[in-house]
């Protein structure tokens, strides 16, 4: 606007000259009127298109193609990162739009003789032409995955390495998470540690991998967004009764989690729950309302911000009826657990009958709860007992010695001492096998104090104030009750798993299902999460053995990103270019050829028409009769 | 006073008219410009178209076949030529423009003013004149007739013009069209008029008066006086252009109108010349950076013409 605003109001007061020939000039100008406009008019755009052209010019454009587009044969590993965190918005676009459009162009220029792998979020490097190679990008979106950038780079360059090219590149078009750079950055120093070491110390060891290789990151513009996410939905108890339970949810998000609470809410087979407030991070627990037995999935949400995929979680829990339960007589089980049955059978929280025993020997067909025998001399016989029933444990001596309980999974126990016990030992009476159902769920000191290995629970002492301070605290009825009506009755049957992690299924597991399909399982111990985030079945013939609640990786909530100083560190030795502005990353790849900056070509432009103008303004043309 | 005719040196004729000015008032100058473009033109520029036979004498090679007496090489077979005598009562007045334009010099340092030119012109015509025993008069205008001496072929005519014209300035606006009446009624015998002027004037005004001159039976010859300057526009990047005599003004840039200015005069000057060449006027566009040698042939070339085709 500042040429025609000076063209249109300069404004002056022009000198007096005497000139007897005055007839003549308001002649000329009479009849030169028309083409003095037109020649002022011209004289205006082009002074315009001058500035354009000096301003143009100024920020440095490139394009792609013409002359001295083609660069020399090149390996370029293409990484782009369409994890989780890929659907943030920022900036008002999506990190996944803006990054698979630099990818898109960059495949654009690759040529024939290039050759090309594209990397996403499950790693794997895909080598193609870059013509297919573009199809795979347009067609990539956000994946509740995470990629390993680490781990993405040490592939690449070792592809680079052994491509037998000349020229080579690794491109990574990532909103570049901290977290996405594995365990060594995120664990050995925190950022302001890396930022504040001098360079040379920060590059003083140089990775073999990472020699000499351009590395060249293009990430969104500006700072990530503030981002809270759901990065907990766990059951509490894992097993619950009709009566209902918790559900314990953890919100996260690093750093740069929003400092305003958000609501989470609860909902269970589809029907709304329980809500509260969270705040920037922590746990927040919601108790679910009565449910009948059986196995229940849920979501829990947190209201939306820029990044919607990790505002919601699954979980699975499973409702089991009250057990049925036989106690042996009070002279081996001590009274206070009498009293402890009797008050659960009043509350309906057991009943009697033949699910759990307490007390006695190992054998039957429900679970048995066994505790040291009142009668030292039937120690043996005990553990003859337990080793013909091919239980892995059996009574050791006796300690008389105090020491607290340690037993994270069973908080009714927290702080319960234990006066005198019977040291757990694991017997090794199944040699080749390992019994993966053997679990040591309480430790006093630091032996076991409560194992459980297939339906069989051993207790180190028994339930007496002789032998344990519990029976005497108010802990004690319901550690009876989790006893009986979870501990005894097995695990919840839930796994939790990352998706597109490594997941070890229980054995017997056949099938893994959702909703509309089933995907058989070959072997249970190798089996990957699904990608899509929910919960699947695990099908045991037509039984469901359990259930697999697929939730993204917690880590990708945290949208911090990582510095320069991390990645050097981290890749130490390669030439790391990092840049957020869309023509440098254009300017910079295939190392700065196939594109060719349009500066010159701009400014002779400007010079040309400067030249136009002045030869306009000095009256060479446009003014002749 | 020095006779830079007696002189010997360069010839004045020829020179650059500032330069020329220099050596001098009117009078000298003049002398030293028609000693010089006579020199150099061996025969009477302005020979009255009147004349009389004088003699015959035999043909020799160089002399004009047009000159050849036919009848005696019809009745002698011998080739004679005629030879005339010039008439000496040729009445010639040469009418002189003293308007305020008049006194305008785009570069006082390289030219003449254009009153200053026309003044020495005008001399220099008369002298020639005065020297062919011519009777020579003067009429100086503006608006109004500011000098008049009748024409005369007594001795001491051209001293007289030459003071008059020397005691002259120029004032006033140029009124042409009123003044040129007042000069066709002064000039009632026929003869020469030379008119030297800028003719910043009404053209067709102007014309109309010197055709009634040329219907009289007038000789007319006139010198359109022109500054370099104002054939070619120069100044400021943008100025006020304010004509000293009327007052009228007009802001122009040179950038823009320069070209179109130079074509706009050379239109006008062709304008001129054809409008006299109709009217049977002789015209004579002369630059005040012109020798007065080169103005003075071109008019008596002119006349010379005009006379052969009489």
């Amino acid at each position: 606007m500042v040429p025609p605003l000076l063209h249109l109001f300069q404004r002056r007061v022009p000198p007096v000259v005497e000139f007897p020939a005055v007839r003549y000039l308001q002649e000329t100008k009479r009849e030169a009127q028309r083409t003095v406009q037109l020649q002022h008019l011209l004289l205006m755009l082009l002074r315009i298109l001058a500035v354009v052209l000096i301003v143009l010019a100024a920020a440095r454009p490139v394009v792609t193609g013409g002359i001295g587009a083609r660069h020399e044969p090149t390996a370029l590993v293409l990484i782009v990162d369409n994890s989780l965190s890929s659907g943030a918005v920022q900036g008002g676009t999506r990190v996944i739009d803006d990054i698979a459009m630099r990818a898109r162009e960059t495949l654009r220029e690759a040529q024939d003789g290039d050759a090309v792998w594209l990397m996403d979020v499950d790693g794997i490097a895909r080598r193609g032409r870059p013509a297919d190679l573009l199809a795979d990008v347009i067609r990539l979106t956000p994946d509740a995955r995470r990629l390993d950038l680490d781990a993405a780079l040490r592939t690449a360059a070792s592809l680079v390495a052994t491509s037998g090219y000349t020229h080579g590149e690794v491109h990574v078009l990532s909103d570049l998470q901290r977290t996405a750079l594995g365990s060594t950055v995120n664990s050995r120093r925190s950022t302001a540690d890396y930022d504040t070491l001098p360079v040379n110390r920060q590059l003083s060891t140089v990775d073999s991998a990472f020699r000499n290789l351009p590395i060249l990151i293009y990430h969104p513009k500006g700072d990530p967004p503030a981002n809270r996410g759901t990065v907990m939905a766990r059951p509490s108890p894992a097993l619950w009764l009709p009566a209902g339970g918790d559900i314990r949810i953890g919100v996260g998000g690093g750093p740069s989690a929003g400092a305003a609470p958000a609501t989470v809410q609860l909902s269970i087979d589809g029907r709304s729950g329980a809500r509260s407030l969270a705040g920037t991070s922590g746990e927040v627990v919601l108790s679910a309302s009565r449910l009948a037995p059986g196995w229940h999935t849920g979501i829990v949400t947190l209201d939306p911000d820029e990044l919607r995929a990790d505002d919601r979680r699954h979980f699975a829990v499973r409702v089991v009826a009250p057990a049925g339960v036989g106690v042996a007589p009070a002279a081996e089980t001590g009274s206070f657990l009498y009293q402890a049955i009797g008050v659960l059978t009043a509350g309906g929280q057991v009943h009697t009958g033949t699910d759990v025993r307490l007390g006695g020997a190992p054998g039957g067909s429900g679970a048995v709860v066994i505790f040291p025998p009142a009668d030292v001399s039937a120690v043996g016989a005990l553990n003859r007992a337990l080793e013909t029933a091919r239980v892995p444990w059996r009574f050791g001596a006796r300690q008389d010695r105090q020491d607290t309980i340690i037993a994270p999974a069973l908080p009714e126990l927290a702080g319960v001492r234990v006066l005198q016990r019977w040291r757990l030992e694991e017997s090794g009476a199944q040699p080749g096998r390992r019994d993966t159902s053997s679990a040591v769920l309480a430790r006093a000191g630091d032996d076991p104090w409560l194992v459980r290995s297939g339906r069989v629970i051993l207790l180190g002492s028994r339930l007496v104030p002789e032998q344990t301070t519990l029976p005497l605290s108010g802990a004690f009825v319901p550690f009876v009750s989790a006893l009986v009506n979870r501990i005894a009755r097995g695990e919840s049957g839930v796994i939790e798993a990352t998706a597109g992690d490594p997941v070890t299924l229980p054995a017997g597991v056949t099938a893994v299902a959702a909703s509309d399909s089933a995907v058989p399982v070959p072997s249970a111990f190798a089996f990957t999460a699904p990608a899509a985030p929910g919960v699947y079945a695990l099908r045991h013939g037509a039984d469901t053995a359990g259930m697999l609640v697929v939730n993204a990786d917690p880590r990708e909530s945290d949208l911090t990103r990582a510095s320069p100083a991390e990645l050097a560190t981290l890749w130490r030795g390669a030439r790391i270019d990092i840049t957020e502005d869309a023509r440098a990353y254009g300017a910079q790849r295939f190392r700065g050829a196939g594109r060719s900056e349009i500066t010159g070509p701009l400014l002779f432009a400007a010079l040309l028409v400067l030249i136009a103008e002045a030869l306009l303004a000095a009256g060479i043309w446009g003014t002749a009769k | 006073m020095t006779d830079l005719a007696s002189q010997r040196g360069p010839r004045l004729d020829l020179l650059d008219p500032k330069e020329v000015a220099g050596l001098g008032g009117i009078e000298v100058v003049a002398r030293g410009v028609v000693e010089g473009f006579l020199a150099g033109l061996h025969r009477s520029p302005f020979r009255g178209f009147s004349v009389e036979f004088a003699e015959h004498r035999p043909y020799q090679p160089g002399d004009e076949p047009r000159y050849l007496d036919w009848k005696v090489l019809g009745k002698r077979d011998r080739l004679y030529v005629k030879q005339y005598e010039e008439e000496t009562n040729l009445r010639a007045t040469v009418v002189l423009d003293v308007s305020r334009s008049m006194g305008w010099v785009g570069d006082a340092a390289k030219t003449l003013t254009k009153f200053d030119y026309a003044t020495r012109l005008a001399a220099a015509i008369s002298l020639i004149l005065v020297r062919q025993r011519d009777a020579t008069g003067l009429i100086a205008y503006d608006e109004a007739i500011r000098a008049l001496i009748a024409p005369r072929a007594r001795e001491g005519q051209w001293p007289l013009i030459v003071n008059s014209l020397g005691s002259l300035q120029p004032s006033g606006r140029t009124a042409a069209e009123r003044a040129l009446p007042r000069v066709i009624e002064l000039l009632k015998r026929r003869g020469m008029v030379v008119l030297i002027s800028d003719l910043l004037v009404d053209r067709e005004r102007s014309l109309q008066a010197l055709r009634y001159l040329r219907h009289r039976g007038h000789q007319v010859s006139v010198f359109h006086i022109m500054d370099p300057a104002e054939q070619d526009l120069e100044g400021p990047p943008e100025a006020r252009y304010v004509d000293p005599e009327t007052g009228d003004s007009v802001v122009a840039s040179v950038a823009d109108l320069r070209r179109a200015y130079r074509s706009t005069v050379a239109a006008a000057v062709a304008a001129w010349r054809k409008a006299c060449r109709t009217s049977g006027i002789a015209y004579h566009h002369v630059l005040t950076d012109t020798p007065f040698g080169h103005a003075l042939r071109k008019s008596s070339e002119t006349v010379e013409r005009r006379n052969v085709e009489a």
